[in-house]
């Protein structure tokens, strides 16, 4: 028996023949490895069961953004420390020093999902097998000490990214979705259910969601083994076979997949779908359905990146555009049309023509992209142009952060305040654990309005890199926490405080602006206005980006006053309005950010929002 | 011997003499130093070299969120202040004022992954040789004292770059990726291989990384010992030598390398088209290939 058919054999894991032999050779190698997969595509399984295989013992950790430095190297208990100070005694190792000193294996599950401040605590553990703890000392790592970490590629939006350095620390080990036979297998080795008719249906079912254009996201293999188990009871109960499934599937994807955003998109319908496809289908149906879902549901979409992932999950940092736009142009001729109309414009052979050159031009009074998908394509190219560059400006996510003070109510907490704790505690003969005072780090939320030109003048490229300077602030916080307001001879604000809205919304919308009319600056502050009234978060600050020349409305700075603070980001041109500008500023207890050309938006962005973020 | 090759001796660096060169005559002239150079390219270690030989205690500070203002310069232990008060005594120094004091080497590694406010504790210490800590008074620097720091540069725009104060108090040395046959030399040293055959294609995968058009971030030599180390394993559990390499790359590169966004950009062949190239090459066309590919180390991003 070779080692992967022992693995496979005692630790119930079927198939994975390739995955496991390359995990072996790279857990023999004493190097670190990434597990990349989508939800329930079994990387913990995997990395447990190849750890078993090597009598390894292992240390597990489940990545959150709340999981805090000290809760992975370890703690000193604040009131031990009074007593005896910062020693071994006081310090309570966590799983990452704890592994070290064992030779064991520390095992991160969704690693990209920890602050990246923690994850940075990881780095020299992982080349140079130790680590410093500050007041402790230096943590060696014993022979042995590996970490095997996962990630799961289809949350960009919500997860940050590995550093590069941390990347370059990491071997990669991609798991995707089992074969249908394997799958089938899985399950009933799961459910101890041997009515192969079943099996197939629940399968077939659940692979069905994964390509089924009216779905965002498919079930993963747990959504299978609940259906055949629900399925199961109920048909004991009594229930026909058809409506048995159909009850088992309801509650089993309802929770499991997420609808597309077409407007017809509603759950039920949805799944009927695929019901209607595999009732009445033999086993022989029932399994080709099985091994090739997309040939029913979806065929030619070969674009989608949902069927046929990226090899290189990683090669969109920070949001994964395909999976989030979903398809477009499913009718013939968009793509085509799309590129050959901007080839014409642009006169550049079709193979040339990249999103960014479409983003300079969809607003461009006159562009007209009449043909059915065409748009859709276009805008799709054009956004995804947009927010590349954003996210390379803005690199990966990192929250803002504060020193707090509080009373202690978890040791893990965070360190010892001194000063205030020893006022405390003066006199007391029996002290209360609130007089331990504790201090931690924080993350810091702040809710922005940005408002924008978006007249005449702003139409082509303008509007373009306006755009990626809306997407870089969209990158850098939490999507409730941004509203973007466009203002020409009106306002209107194209995504909500604490709405949600992803990054890609607000650049498509912003892409979608017709690009026209007068500047009413007034009319910009009184709709942002509503915007902060919106928010909940007490630090709310409007952003305006502007030369300060109106051609419509009254003088706006009265309106600045009523924002709780109003920044003015002045992008300078030979027509501008500088004193109003510092007016504004001034009325809204901001400060007045300048930026030399249109050109340099984007970059000063980052700035000016890191300094708004602090 | 040079103390040059005394150093690449001692640490087992390959290569890397005009670096060592430089960063020697900073470091004699009582400068600060600072590392910089991509992800992979060696700083630590070129660092902690030169550390070595100049034969001072070095006290060593990773650079993260950990670190506090306290924790950096120093705290009060507090059972003892509650018998004795805040004193000289019941201070207990930390990396920074420990450097001081005893005039040995703070070498901070990731310096620009500090929170800024710690970074701004140094400032005083960089340039003054002065220190003020609340309670204690003001701590002078002995002599010797000197600050190494490693930092990575142009990993994002955005985040963690050095305030332009602390930056102007750094002598600055930037660490490039080696030539090919420095690699190798690194690659042999590393994973123990005898393969040269196989060592030279690894070298040359990561290599063409760098500088081929599909990729917008190549690999670093990290990367070539990786491909090296698990596709002996994988030999050794039975796999063709052609069919390992192809695995293993596919593990060592896909974290460690990132594509341009350009339509119809794809990992896979893009890895397929340069490891199936640097499969037909005989031993010289190898060197040859690996050395001259990674002739612009730069990129010219728009």
């Amino acid at each position: 028996m070779t080692p992967v058919e022992r693995i496979q054999d005692q630790h119930g894991i079927v198939g994975r023949s390739d995955e496991l032999a390359l995990s072996l050779a790279v857990l023999q190698t004493g190097r670190h490895v990434l597990f990349e997969g989508p939800v329930g595509v079994g990387k913990t399984a995997v990395a447990l069961a190849v750890c078993r295989h090597l009598g390894r013992t292992t240390w597990r950790v489940d990545g959150d953004d709340r999981y805090s430095e000290a809760k992975l190297t370890g703690w000193f208990d604040p009131p031990l420390v009074l007593e005896k100070g910062y020693c071994q005694d006081t310090f309570f190792p966590g799983p990452l020093v704890r592994a070290m000193r064992d030779g064991g294996v520390l095992f991160v599950n969704e690693l990209n999902r920890m602050p990246e401040g923690v994850q940075n605590v990881l780095l020299p553990a992982l080349d140079e097998r130790f680590i410093v703890v500050p007041r402790l000392g230096e943590v060696r790592a014993e022979p042995g000490f590996q970490v095997i970490a996962t990630q799961n590629p289809s949350e960009y939006i919500a997860t940050g990214q590995l550093s590069e350095a941390l990347r370059d620390r990491f071997e990669h080990i991609a798991l995707d979705y089992q074969s249908a036979d394997e799958e089938v297998s899985i399950v009933a080795g799961e459910t101890l259910c041997s009515d192969e008719l079943l099996l197939w249906r629940s399968v077939a079912v659940t692979r069905a969601t994964r390509v089924h254009p009216k779905f965002r996201k498919g079930a993963s293999i747990r959504a299978s083994m609940a259906m055949v188990g629900m399925a199961t009871r109920l048909r004991e109960e009594g229930l026909e076979e058809e409506a048995a499934l159909r009850r088992a599937a309801v509650s089993a994807l309802s929770t499991r997949t997420e609808l597309g955003d077409e407007v017809d998109a509603a759950f039920g319908p949805a799944l009927d779908e695929i019901l209607a496809a595999v009732a009445g289908l033999d086993l022989e149906g029932l399994k080709d359905l099985a091994i090739e879902p997309a040939e029913r549901f979806a065929p030619d979409t070969g674009r989608r990146g949902r069927e046929r992932p990226l090899p290189s999950y990683l090669r969109q940092r920070t949001i994964d555009v395909e999976q989030t736009l979903g398809p477009c142009g499913d009718e013939p001729g968009g793509e085509a049309g799309a590129l050959e109309y901007f080839s014409e414009r642009l006169r550049l052979p079709a193979e040339e023509i990249d999103g960014w050159q479409i983003a300079q031009r969809l607003t461009k009074p006159g562009c007209e992209l009449a043909m059915g998908g065409m748009r859709e394509y276009a805008e799709r190219l054009a956004v995804r142009s947009v927010l590349e560059r954003a996210a390379a400006l803005v690199g990966p996510l990192r929250g803002a952060t504060h020193q707090i003070v509080e009373p202690m109510q978890e040791p893990h907490q965070g360190e010892l305040e001194l000063d205030e704790t020893l006022e405390n505690l003066l006199g007391k003969e029996f002290p209360e654990r609130q007089d331990w005072l504790v201090e931690h780090r924080e993350e810091r939320r702040t809710q922005i309005v940005l408002m924008l030109d978006t007249s005449l003048s702003m139409a082509g490229t303008n509007i373009a890199l306006a755009a990626v300077a809306a997407a870089v602030l969209a990158l850098k916080m939490k999507p409730e926490d941004l509203s973007v307001v466009v203002f020409e001879s009106t306002a209107e604000a194209v995504s909500h405080l604490e709405d949600a809205d992803p990054p890609e919304h607000v650049v498509t919308e912003m892409l979608r602006q017709p690009c026209r009319g007068y500047t009413n600056i007034e009319d910009g502050l009184r709709t942002g206005l509503t915007e902060i009234g919106r928010g909940r978060n007490p630090r709310k600050y409007g952003l305006l980006i502007t030369d300060g020349v109106y051609t419509r409305g009254g003088d706006p700075t009265a309106l600045a006053a009523r924002f709780p603070h109003l920044f003015v980001l002045l992008t300078e041109d030979y027509k501008m309005n500088q004193m109003l500008c510092r007016r504004m500023a001034d009325a809204g207890r901001g400060q007045l950010f300048r930026v030399r050309s249109l050109r340099q938006l984007p970059r000063r962005m980052v700035d000016v929002a890191d300094r708004l973020l602090r | 011997m040079t103390p040059i090759r005394k150093i690449q001796e001692e640490s087992g660096i390959i290569g890397r003499e005009d670096e060592l060169g430089l960063a020697l005559a900073v470091l004699q002239t009582g400068r600060h130093l600072l590392f910089e150079g991509p992800v992979g390219v060696g700083k630590t270690t070129v660092a902690l070299a030169v550390c070595r030989h100049l034969g001072r205690d070095t006290v060593r500070v990773d650079g993260d969120d950990r670190y506090s203002e306290s924790k950096l310069t120093g705290w009060f232990d507090p059972p003892l202040v509650l018998n004795k008060g805040y004193s000289e005594e019941t201070f207990f120094p930390g990396p920074l004022v420990q450097a001081m004091m005893e005039g040995s080497v703070l070498f901070i590694n990731e310096l620009n992954r500090m929170p800024e406010g710690v970074q701004n504790v140094l400032l005083p210490s960089l340039d003054e040789r002065l220190l003020v800590v609340p309670r204690i008074g003001t701590i002078k620097a002995s002599d010797g004292f000197q600050v190494i720091a490693t930092q990575n540069p142009v990993e994002y725009i955005a985040t963690g770059h050095l305030s332009e104060a602390l930056r102007d108090r750094f002598e600055h040395v930037a660490l490039e990726y080696q030539s090919a046959g420095d690699e190798v030399d690194i690659v042999r040293r590393e994973s123990v291989s005898d393969n040269e055959q196989l060592m030279w294609q690894a070298v040359a995968v990561a290599r063409t990384t760098r500088v081929h058009p599909s990729f917008k971030k190549g690999a670093s030599v990290r990367a070539a010992i990786a491909i090296v180390t698990i596709a002996e394993q994988l030999t050794g559990a039975g796999m063709t030598l052609g069919e390992a390499l192809r695995r293993a790359a596919v593990a060592a590169l896909t974290t460690r390398t990132e594509l341009r966004d350009e339509l119809g950009a794809d990992f896979g062949s893009a890895l397929e088209e340069i490891v199936s190239g640097v499969e037909e090459m005989g031993p010289e066309q190898l060197a040859a290939a690996a050395d001259g590919r990674a002739g612009s180390e730069d990129d010219p991003e728009a």
